[in-house]
């Protein structure tokens, strides 16, 4: 899709390794190069522009057809995709400021296109979608569960 | 005992002394005899020194050990127990001979032979012995993934060799789980029922520590260990009264063995199968010896590699092969996948390395090559997480960014990022594992490490995004008791690196 080149595989050996990944350099095309594990079947690849990530995939589980998608801005992970068996299982969203840190998570923890969970870095908070607005959690992670009780104003 | 090495660093004699310690214990008002001779006590202990000469030959002493009690103020008679053995004492110097393979080939009471994938399948007395020394022979048969599945002991009678015990092992992995023997006619099932060992998983290190109960011909037993996962007792499982108790010391040598069961029970040191036969320990891929404190033969997964293999020239690339092949093997694979897969890493061994990739020297092994800790990580096979690796990696950086904070106060920053490998891309070498994808295993196995040049390619980026992704689960888990904030601290001070040296670039 970007013109890219497929290396020999024979000469694997020789190619650039993504370090600390075990991925290596696949295809190669101007700015762009692609990297993957070695083998057959599903696997591990990344697609670089430049030195800059922007799209990863992670392999959770060959035999369950589990892998996770990660999606890349400002050389940031931004949304993660969990997705088996060509379905999406979850997503999360990462944002983070102009600086690079993260500042909240969303979590679509069903993976039916609404974010049910929202956390707050700077003050450590979570929330949970109920009634139509975002009701906190407490921080204890015994007490992570909302009840009903909790929840109902 | 003085130990003489050759060049390769294998024993090839030791001294015995001529003496037999004699140790044990019983109550305080019974005299304790050994061949006759009184002892030394020390409250409940008694010891006794037997000497001997083994300078011309090795000595098979017979050992009576008496114990006496004399009722007070009656005129009972004396409670009077006896226990008769021998003990067997090499001849001094006690020599031992190995093959090309690394394999012991002789010590001092046995010859070794093994086959050609370094299995033991077979120990006999030595010819040369006195007449005294029981002449035994062992033999042993293995399965495609090397688990011994039967053991075969013949004694010598009158000239020729009588099977007396024949033993079938059934395994689970690589625990064994049942063994049904055959001697003197009876046929007897020890059944063996095992838990999570050391590592937390059931197999993961090896069993140790895992073996729970088991029932031991009629004998229903439970196992409890020492910290080092070594069996220290066995309990009646149904009255909880100690059957066997056990004590080593640090290389295995089993320094007390007591109990009604003490010697039907093989699990011992390790966890591991003692064959009392020959005095190995079945730890799977090699057998150790609980005399010598050391294996009877070669790491399979391959010894020191020298100069030339990290220069490509594959001397041990039929042993890697052979051993990724059993590996490949026990995990199920297919047979299509295992030769697709060894086809590939046969190529990928053969590749000559240029000189500047060399990451080893001489004395390093295969597990410091995969940067490899199995002594804390069990991690025999040289394996590592992608949790581990970078965890590592982010380690290394974290202690470099102290060292320079220590040294040059302000180079913190640059002495960090270096160990990312810098803002841009770079041509460095590093040591790889080679993972293989195989479809049936369930999971990715990396199956052997090798120095490789490497691109270090916005390796902070990865790892930063990895904490980023950490921290993010960790807080969705409500289950999780790891400290979350620890994640968010790495990711705050990785952005603050990138800010700092890369952003711009």
């Amino acid at each position: 899709m970007f013109g890219l080149v497929k290396l020999f595989d024979n000469f694997l050996w020789f190619r650039p390794s993504l370090y600390p990944t075990s991925m290596r350099l696949v295809a190669n095309g101007g700015l762009f190069k692609i990297y993957s594990s070695p083998g057959t079947g599903l696997q591990d690849f990344a697609v670089f522009r430049g030195n800059e990530c922007l799209v990863s995939s992670k392999v959770i589980s060959s035999s369950s057809n589990i892998y996770e998608i990660t999606h890349f801005e400002n050389g940031f992970s931004v949304l993660q995709s969990r997705i088996r068996d060509n379905r999406t299982e979850k997503r999360d969203y990462i944002w983070c400021d102009v600086l690079g840190h993260v500042g909240y998570f969303y979590y679509d923890t069903n993976a039916d296109g609404i974010w049910d969970m929202f956390f707050n870095v700077k003050d450590k908070k979570k929330y949970i979608w109920y009634n139509d607005r975002w009701e906190p959690m407490s921080n204890k992670k015994s007490e992570n569960v909302a009840t009903n009780d909790s929840m109902i104003k | 005992m003085d130990y003489t090495a050759n060049s390769l660093n294998q024993y090839t004699q030791r001294t015995i002394p001529g003496i037999i310690d004699m140790l044990g214990s019983a109550e305080t008002d019974t005299v304790v005899t050994v061949n006759s001779l009184a002892t030394t006590r020390h409250g409940k202990y008694w010891y006794r020194e037997l000497g001997v000469t083994n300078s011309s030959s090795a000595v098979y002493q017979s050992v009576n050990v008496v114990g006496t009690y004399t009722p007070p103020d009656t005129n009972d008679p004396d409670i009077v127990t006896s226990v008769t053995g021998h003990v067997f004492v090499a001849q001094t110097p006690e020599a031992f001979t190995y093959d090309d393979d690394g394999n012991l080939l002789s010590d001092g009471r046995f010859n070794y032979a093994w086959d050609s994938e370094n299995r033991l399948i077979s120990a006999e007395t030595l010819t040369n012995l006195l007449s005294s020394v029981p002449r035994v022979k062992v033999e042993f048969a293995y399965d495609y993934m090397s688990r011994r599945v039967s053991k075969t002991v013949y004694n010598l009678v009158s000239n020729s060799w009588s099977q007396t015990e024949s033993r079938k092992f059934v395994y689970d992995g690589w625990n064994l789980i049942s063994e049904r023997f055959t001697s003197d006619a009876s046929q007897t099932t020890n059944s063996y029922v095992w838990g999570l060992d050391l590592s937390g998983s059931l197999q993961g290190a090896g069993g140790i520590g895992g073996l729970l109960a088991a029932k031991l011909g009629t004998n229903s037993v439970v196992y409890s260990y020492d910290g080092n996962g070594n069996v220290s007792e066995l309990a009646d499982a149904s009255t909880g009264s100690v059957k066997a108790h056990y004590e080593y010391d640090p290389f295995g040598e089993t320094l007390v063995s007591v109990g009604d069961l003490a010697s039907e029970n093989p699990f011992r040191f390790s966890t591991k199968y003692c064959d009392p036969d020959c005095n190995l320990y079945d730890f799977g891929m090699r057998w150790y010896s609980e005399s010598l404190g050391r294996f009877a033969n070669r790491d399979p997964i391959g010894d020191t590699p020298r100069r030339g293999y990290l220069l490509g020239q594959s001397i041990n690339e039929q042993s890697l092969l052979d051993y990724a092949r059993k590996q490949l093997v026990s995990e199920g694979l297919s047979s299509k996948d295992i030769e697709g897969i060894l086809a590939t890493l046969s190529q990928i061994l053969r590749q000559p390395s240029a000189p500047s990739q060399m990451m080893a020297d001489e004395t390093d092994n295969l597990y410091r090559l995969c940067g490899n800790d199995p002594i804390n990580s069990y991690d025999i096979l040289g394996l590592k997480s992608q949790d581990e690796v970078n965890q590592e990696l982010l380690n290394a950086a974290r202690a470099a960014w102290f060292a320079a904070q220590y040294a040059v106060p302000g180079s913190e920053f640059a002495a960090a990022l270096e160990v990312f490998g810098g803002c841009t891309n770079q041509s460095v070498a590093w040591t790889t594992h080679i993972e293989v994808n195989a479809p049936n295993m369930g999971h990715k196995t990396s199956l052997l490490c090798r120095p490789s040049i490497g691109l270090i390619s916005n390796s902070l980026g990865l790892i930063n995004a990895w904490t980023v992704t950490k921290y993010k689960d960790c807080i969705a888990d409500p289950c999780s008791t790891e400290n979350c904030d620890k994640w968010l601290d790495d990711h705050n001070w990785l952005t603050d690196i990138y800010n700092r040296n890369c952003r711009g670039n």
